[in-house]
C-alpha cells in the first residue's frame, strides 16, 4: 500500500501546526498511524463490497502519495449519539427507521434506535481533489451493529462553481438525508422519521454534478446526481428493497438566512425487492386472476417519482425549517401508494438551551386493486390475500408532535430531552404487535440523546 | 472598604469591557488586490456557501479563535453552538471542510503571506500588512 514508517519529518504536516517543537515527531506518528488505522478498519468494512472495496483501494492508491507529500492532509473526524427511549403504551413498537430490526417497546428503555458512532476519513490531495470514507455502526436490519460504508467518493472541484464527486454518495432526498446520522447537526433526537424514516436508502453509487453561482446577493447552486441504489429493511424480516436507478436534480438558493431548496427525481426500479416471491406465487397459480394481480403490482420495471420543497431560516435565536415532500409511482400501482409528507421544526436559543417544537405528518394515498378480481370466489380470494400481505403493509398515515430542548454543553457536544406525541393508523414504522391488524394507539414517548462531532 | 472594592472591581470590569468592544475588522493582505467586501460576501466565504473573490481567486478562510464567537454572532447572528451544528452538517456529508483555526498572530501572518487568505480581528491589530476589507462595528 506504500505505507512505510515515517521517513520525512515534514510528511503528513497538516493539523499539527501549534505544537512545541518536542510533540511534533510524536504528535505526527500518531497522527500518521491513526490515519492508517482507520484506513485499514475501512477496507475491513468495505472488504465484502466489490463497488464499495474498488472505491476505497482507489481512494487508498491516492492517498499514499498524497500523505507523503507537503501539501497532503488527512482528516479524522468522528460522531455519535447516545440515546434512550421509554413509552408505556403495551405491545407497541416504535422504530425511527425502516431499517432498524427493533423498536422500543411499550414498558422498556431501549437504547438501540437512536444510538450510533461514525467515523468520517478526509484525505486532501491538493489541486481541487479530495477523498472521503465515511462508515456508521448503528442498529442494522440484520440485527446486528456491523459498521456499514455510508460513503467513498472522491471530489474533484476544480474551482468553488464546479464539483464532482464520483464513487458512493449520499443520497440527496431531503434536508436530512444526508445528515441523518449527525444528530448533532439538528435540532429533535429524530428529523421527520415518518418521512426520513420511511427510506433505507441513504447513499447511490454512482456520482453527482453540482453548479454554484452567486446570483444577486445570495448563491444559486444546481446539482444533477445518478446512481444505481440498493437497500435492506426489516419488516417481520430482513427484506430487500427493490434495486432502483435514481436521476434528480437539486436546485437551492441561499440567501443571508434563508436558504430554500427544491428536488425533483425519479427511480427506476430493476427488480421487485421482497415481493418478488409473492409474484412467483401469484403467477404459479395458473390464475388469469394471479397474473394480472402480478401485472398490476408488478414494481419492475416502474419509475419512482419524487418531489420535495424545503425551506430553512435562521435569524439570531430563531430558527424554523420546514418542507412538504410527494413520492410514489404511477396512480394505479397499489404497492407503491403515493406518499405525501409534510414537517416543520422551530427552536429559539437562549444562552445555551433551545427550547423546540416540531410536527411531521405523513399519509399515503390508499389504492386497492383492480376491483373486476372480485368477480369470482378464486379473484376475491388472491385479492384478499395481496391485500393483507402487502397493500395493507405499506400504508403510512403518521403524525407526531415533538417538545424538546437541546443544551449545548460545549463545543461538539449537546443533549437532548424530547417527548414525542405519536398517533399512528396504517404505518411500518408504528406497529401494534399484539395484532398487526390493529392500528396502534397514540402514546406518548420521551427520550433523551447525547450527541457528539468531532 | 467593601464599598471601595465593589467600585474598584466596577472599575475593572468597566475597562475590561471597553478593551474587548474594540471594533472587529475583516482583513486581507495589503497586497491581495481587494478593496472592500459586503457583509453577505464574507459570509458566503466564511460558511463555506462560496469560497471566491471576485477577480476569480479561490478565498481562504481562517477563523481567528481569539474572537471567533463574536465574529459569528457580529456576522451572521450565530451562537458557537450553531456555528458548529452547522459545520457538522456540511463537513459530514462531505460538502466542505470549516475555515482553518489558528491564533491572531499566526492567523495575521498567514493572511499578509497569502493573497487570497481572509481572517477577522481588532482593529487596533490590523497593521501595515492587512487591509481592512470590511467593517463589523462594535
Amino acid at each position: 500500500m506504500g505505507w512505510g514508517p515515517i521517513e520525512d519529518e515534514r510528511e503528513i504536516s497538516g493539523g499539527l501546526g501549534n505544537q512545541p517543537p518536542g510533540d511534533v515527531e510524536w504528535g505526527r506518528s500518531v497522527f500518521a498511524i491513526t490515519a492508517v488505522t482507520q484506513i485499514g478498519i475501512f477496507m475491513k468494512i468495505a472488504a465484502c463490497r466489490p463497488k464499495i472495496r474498488c472505491c476505497v483501494a482507489a481512494l487508498c492508491a491516492f492517498v499514499a502519495p498524497a500523505a507523503k507529500a507537503d501539501d497532503g492532509m488527512l482528516h479524522f473526524s468522528s460522531f455519535g449519539t447516545l440515546g434512550a427511549a421509554y413509552h408505556r403504551a403495551d405491545s407497541i413498537e416504535y422504530r425511527r427507521s425502516i431499517d432498524q430490526s427493533d423498536g422500543a417497546m411499550g414498558g422498556k428503555v431501549n437504547y438501540d434506535i437512536d444510538s450510533l458512532i461514525g467515523v468520517q476519513l478526509n484525505a486532501n490531495f491538493g489541486q481541487g481533489v479530495e477523498g472521503v470514507v465515511q462508515a456508521v455502526s448503528r442498529q442494522q436490519p440484520e440485527n446486528n451493529w456491523n459498521p456499514k460504508t455510508s460513503w467513498a467518493f472522491l471530489r474533484y472541484a476544480p474551482n468553488e462553481s464546479w464539483e464532482f464527486r464520483v464513487g458512493r454518495v449520499g443520497l440527496d432526498l431531503l434536508l436530512f438525508s444526508e445528515t441523518r446520522n449527525i444528530g448533532y447537526s439538528y435540532l429533535p433526537i429524530r428529523p421527520a422519521p415518518e418521512v426520513v424514516g420511511l427510506s433505507s436508502i441513504d447513499h447511490l453509487d454512482g456520482f453527482d454534478l453540482r453548479l454554484r453561482q452567486p446570483v444577486g446577493t445570495g448563491i444559486a447552486s444546481l446539482k444533477f446526481y445518478a446512481g444505481t441504489s440498493q437497500g435492506k429493511f426489516y419488516n417481520g424480516g430482513l427484506r430487500e428493497q427493490a434495486k432502483a436507478k435514481f436521476a434528480a436534480l437539486v436546485g437551492e438558493y441561499a440567501l443571508d438566512d434563508l436558504i430554500l431548496r427544491a428536488w425533483l427525481g425519479s427511480a427506476r426500479l430493476r427488480d421487485n425487492g421482497a415481493l418478488e416471491p409473492i409474484f412467483v406465487f401469484l403467477r404459479g397459480t395458473g390464475s388469469p386472476y394471479g397474473a394480472a394481480l402480478a401485472d398490476q403490482m408488478q414494481l419492475q420495471d416502474e419509475t419512482y417519482r419524487y418531489a420535495a420543497l424545503a425551506g430553512t431560516y435562521n435569524h439570531g435565536p430563531f430558527q424554523f425549517q420546514a418542507a412538504v415532500t410527494r413520492m410514489g409511482v404511477r396512480e394505479d400501482n397499489p404497492v407503491l401508494p403515493i406518499l405525501h409528507g409534510a414537517y416543520f421544526v422551530a427552536g429559539y436559543r437562549v444562552g445555551e438551551f433551545t427550547p423546540y417544537i416540531a410536527y411531521a405528518r405523513a399519509k399515503s394515498d390508499r389504492r386497492e386493486v383492480a376491483a373486476d378480481l372480485s368477480g369470482s370466489p378464486q379473484g376475491a380470494f388472491l385479492k384478499n390475500f395481496v391485500t393483507s400481505l402487502t397493500i395493507n403493509s405499506v400504508q403510512v398515515d403518521q403524525h407526531t408532535l415533538t417538545l424538546g430542548l437541546r443544551y449545548d454543553i460545549s463545543s461538539g457536544l449537546d443533549v437532548k430531552f424530547q417527548l414525542d406525541n405519536v398517533r399512528a393508523g396504517r404505518t411500518r414504522l408504528v406497529r401494534n404487535l399484539a395484532d398487526t391488524t390493529l392500528d396502534p394507539r397514540p402514546f406518548n414517548m420521551l427520550s433523551v440523546a447525547l450527541d457528539f462531532a468531532f | 472598604m467593601r464599598l471601595r472594592s465593589s467600585l474598584l472591581g466596577l472599575i475593572l470590569f468597566a475597562c475590561g469591557t471597553l478593551a474587548r468592544a474594540e471594533e472587529l475588522v475583516v482583513v486581507m493582505a495589503a497586497g491581495s488586490g481587494v478593496e472592500q467586501l459586503s457583509r453577505e460576501e464574507v459570509a458566503n466565504i466564511f460558511l463555506g456557501r462560496f469560497r471566491q473573490l471576485t477577480d476569480g481567486r479561490r478565498a481562504l478562510p481562517i477563523d481567528n479563535q481569539s474572537f471567533k464567537e463574536e465574529f459569528y454572532r457580529k456576522l451572521v447572528g450565530r451562537s458557537p453552538a450553531e456555528i458548529g451544528a452547522y459545520w457538522a452538517q456540511l463537513k459530514f456529508s462531505g460538502r466542505t471542510q470549516p475555515p482553518e483555526q489558528e491564533d491572531e498572530s499566526r492567523a495575521l501572518a498567514k493572511v499578509a503571506a497569502t493573497p487570497g487568505a481572509i481572517t477577522y480581528l481588532e482593529r487596533s491589530k490590523a497593521d501595515s500588512r492587512v487591509r481592512v476589507v470590511l467593517e463589523l462595528g462594535h
